[in-house]
């Protein structure tokens, strides 16, 4: 690694942020000023542009000149990691409620936003029909994983919790009732089924397995059931 | 590829009508950056166009200039892509765009930034092309960068041509010459475009014909104080005039017809890539 290379490079990176030129620049008749400017442009042009095709309903509810100043704050905040800029704009819900007087609603619509755009990039799969006979009753549910489709998410809201998943091609979203909710939530945090259903029927006694589960089939939520060793 | 091929860059607004029209193509270019999701509608997308044409990944993000070297998950990504796509040609650019802020984490300007043409930056420039080569196990094309700025040259320094032919030569890539790169940087630094043409033309004549592996042609816009390569209009007659400068020095070379903005009716893209075969063909 050079050095001296690296530190020229680090100090136009932080020139794009900033605004002020780096040493060692030089431009055509244009000028270092109007050079810089011209990579500021295109850098808030493409802030814009990657949080707009992640969060579009955000950027209809705050107008796309708001919503670029914001895409442009939070470039400069949490520049890109990657050189695919699908994989930035994460941590925009909580940049956002670092700013005042952002409503609950809009932070809600941002983690919802996000969870759809990873459910269409998530890994494609089939669910496992074969391995759907484990809960055919003569299997310990103890010791039964419910593996679910890649992508999918419950997603935490101001009133509750909404459920993300991939219906063929589109990622969707409903916001499920608390039973659900809980029973999903530990599944994903890796219960096995016994210990999850459990805790669900602990607290609402009028969850139905066998309706969570048909739907599970249906959309598909469930890919597959393991076995824990 | 045959050498006289033409293709186009397929972007979102073209990816249904095309695959219905089937137009006659002998490659599409597309971003490879965009298809790198683990799965979804993008690459189903992809590996139906594949069924019907060869195919060119063109990355934006490799950042092989970088002095911090490259980010292994780009990589590894790019070479699930390739492995899945078996494309015809691979490319990226002469560029940097990872680098530390503050001594952190590298960030990533998701830009094509200048690099110092200096003997340090070309080893750590061949350093880095060698290792994605050695990864996808097959050589892949470094693009010239259309830039506004650059930095101030110091002794033993070495011209754009120079150090590409010498990247070339050390690591064993090709190079992808994109002439409305070049136009936009001599528009840039010349007075007017007679004199643009000469600086450019110069510059496609201190290059060895055998390193180019593809051109790329595109539109640019002129703001009056700069001119800026936007990809979003037909391609200038100065950079037609210079593309036949181009195939005149190399030969037939695969030449692609990028559209990137304000993108177009598919038509119009398949008229430039008439014209270039028209061109190509004189």
């Amino acid at each position: 690694m050079s050095g001296a290379e690296l530190q020229r490079q680090a100090a136009l990176l932080q020139a794009l942020l900033s605004g002020e030129p780096a040493p060692g620049l030089c431009a055509a008749s244009q000028g270092v000023a109007r050079g810089l400017q011209a990579y500021r442009v295109n850098a808030q042009a493409v802030a814009a542009r990657a949080l707009a095709a992640v969060y579009g309903p955000l950027q209809a509810e705050l107008g796309e000149a708001q919503f670029a100043a914001m895409a442009w704050a939070f470039w400069r905040r949490l520049p890109p990691e990657r050189g695919d800029l699908a994989c930035w704009g994460a941590g925009l819900a909580d940049f956002m409620a670092q700013q005042p007087q952002v409503p609950a609603e809009l932070l809600d619509l941002a983690r919802l936003q996000w969870a759809l755009h990873e459910a269409e990039r998530a890994g494609d799969a089939e669910p496992d029909l074969a391995s759907l006979q484990r809960l055919d009753g003569r299997h310990d549910a103890a010791r039964l994983r419910l593996h679910m489709m890649p992508g999918l998410r419950l997603v935490a809201q101001a009133d509750g919790h909404a459920l993300v998943w991939r219906h063929a091609w589109r990622a969707v979203s409903e916001a499920l009732p608390p039973d659900q909710a809980a029973f999903m939530a530990g599944l994903l945090a890796g219960q096995a089924l016994g210990p999850a259903l459990e805790a669900t029927l602990a607290r609402h006694e009028a969850f139905d397995f066998s309706a969570w589960l048909q739907r599970a089939l249906r959309e598909p939520w469930l890919q597959a059931v393991g076995v824990m060793e | 590829m045959r050498r006289d091929a033409i293709g186009i860059g397929w972007r979102q607004p073209h990816y249904a009508e095309l695959m219905a029209r089937r137009p006659v193509l002998d490659f599409l270019e597309v971003h490879a950056e965009n298809f790198f999701a683990e799965g979804g509608a993008a690459l189903q997308v992809l590996a139906g166009a594949r069924a019907l044409y060869p195919i060119s990944l063109h990355g934006v993000g490799l950042s092989l200039g970088s002095a911090v070297g490259l980010d292994v998950w780009h990589l590894e990504r790019l070479a699930s892509l390739v492995e899945r796509v078996e494309p015809a040609l691979v490319s990226d650019h002469a560029s940097f765009a990872r680098a530390p802020l503050a001594g952190g984490t590298p960030v990533h300007a998701n830009d094509l930034l200048p690099v110092a043409f200096t003997e340090a930056s070309l080893t750590l420039m061949v350093a880095n092309v060698q290792a994605v080569q050695e990864r996808l196990k097959r050589a892949i094309a470094v693009e010239n960068l259309s830039a506004y700025l650059g930095w101030q040259a110091e002794p033993g320094d070495l011209a754009e041509p120079q150090f590409l032919m010498e990247l070339c030569r050390r690591s064993g890539c090709k190079l992808l010459l994109d002439v409305n790169n070049l136009m936009v940087n001599a528009l840039n630094s010349e007075s007017d475009e007679r004199a643009a043409l000469v600086q450019a033309g110069r510059w496609i004549r201190d290059i060895e014909p055998q390193r180019v592996a593809e051109i790329h042609l595109a539109g640019h816009k002129d703001l009056g104080d700069i001119v800026i390569d936007d990809h979003g209009s037909r391609v200038a007659p100065a950079v037609w005039q210079l593309y036949e400068q181009a195939i005149a020095h190399c030969g037939p070379v695969p030449t692609l017809i990028e559209w990137d903005t304000d993108i177009p009716a598919l038509d119009v893209l398949l008229d430039e890539a008439a014209q270039a075969s028209a061109r190509m063909r004189r």
